[in-house]
């Protein structure tokens, strides 16, 4: 597999067609990021292609000293949704589908509830708890790269994960109680 | 029903995304889109101001006129200022 910076190379030196192997090796994790931090799923892929384009406007400026490509998409993918959320005000994530581990009606139906539970739960942390939650339990990203992407210490990074794994465990315990 | 198992199974379903067929190719047209007016028009106020944000070297380049500028500027009113003290003087 190429590198990210050979590819780089290939399209600052005008060959603008590898710039589509970046886009198809990170379309997936831009969107689901995106996807996580805004409601609306046409909303997340416009905005995951603002996020390409941007990086294409901006690729000159890419300085693979300072960060990986990987991290440098995330933290325009970062701005992009900030800007996105501000705009259409929709701070919520998406209703989950259904899940094939679960067979029973009564398990599905359990499992929805302790789900919509989880996703309000998530929407109810400051935007800097959900991203970084998102960074790393979505897209396994290590809590350096999270904490370059925030701009922010390793440990204030650990702490929003923290609370935020708090957060969202009370929210089960709590409904778990309900139902006991 | 365990907390984690609870836990682990809708941290597996928000990994699980479908991106659109022609995501790929919408990115790229306009990428294309972006180059064709790059070309066809390349000196519009919003490739100059694309292009002094974006390249570090332009974004030098820029500093380094106007500090040329201004150091320019100085000098001819030192100038200014001196051959008129020697005049009146």
């Amino acid at each position: 597999m190429i590198e990210d910076t050979g590819i780089i190379r290939a399209v600052l030196e005008g060959d603008t067609e590898s710039f589509r192997l970046l886009v198809q090796r990170y379309q997936k994790p831009v969107i689901r990021m995106t996807a996580n931090l805004i409601k609306d799923r046409h909303i997340c892929e416009d905005v995951a292609q603002e996020v390409f384009l941007a990086a294409y406007k901006k690729l000159p400026s890419f300085d693979p000293a300072r960060s990986s490509f990987s991290t440098w998409l995330f933290t325009i993918a970062k701005n992009k949704s900030i800007n996105a959320m501000k705009k259409k005000r929709v701070l919520s994530v998406s209703n989950p589908p259904e899940n094939p581990d679960f067979s029973e009606p009564a398990d599905s139906l359990l499992r929805d509830e302790l789900f919509i539970e989880l996703d309000k739960a998530m929407k109810s942390l400051s935007p800097g708890h959900r991203r970084a939650l998102v960074l790393a339990e979505f897209e396994n990203l290590p809590y350096e790269q999270i904490a370059q992407i925030e701009g922010v210490r390793i440990g204030t990074i650990k702490s929003r994960i923290n609370r935020a794994k708090h957060r969202l465990r009370s929210a089960l315990e709590g409904i778990n109680g309900e139902i006991k | 029903m365990k907390d984690n198992e609870v836990y682990e199974s809708w941290r597996q379903e928000k990994r699980q995304i479908d991106v659109s067929q022609n995501f790929t190719e919408k990115v790229m047209n306009q990428v294309y889109q972006l180059e064709q007016s790059r070309k066809s028009s390349p000196l519009t106020m919003e490739g100059l101001i694309e292009l002094i944000s974006f390249h570090p070297l332009a974004k030098t380049g820029l500093i380094a006129a106007g500090a040329v500028t201004g150091i320019v500027r100085l000098i001819i009113m030192i100038q200014a200022i001196l051959s008129n003290g020697v005049i009146n003087g």
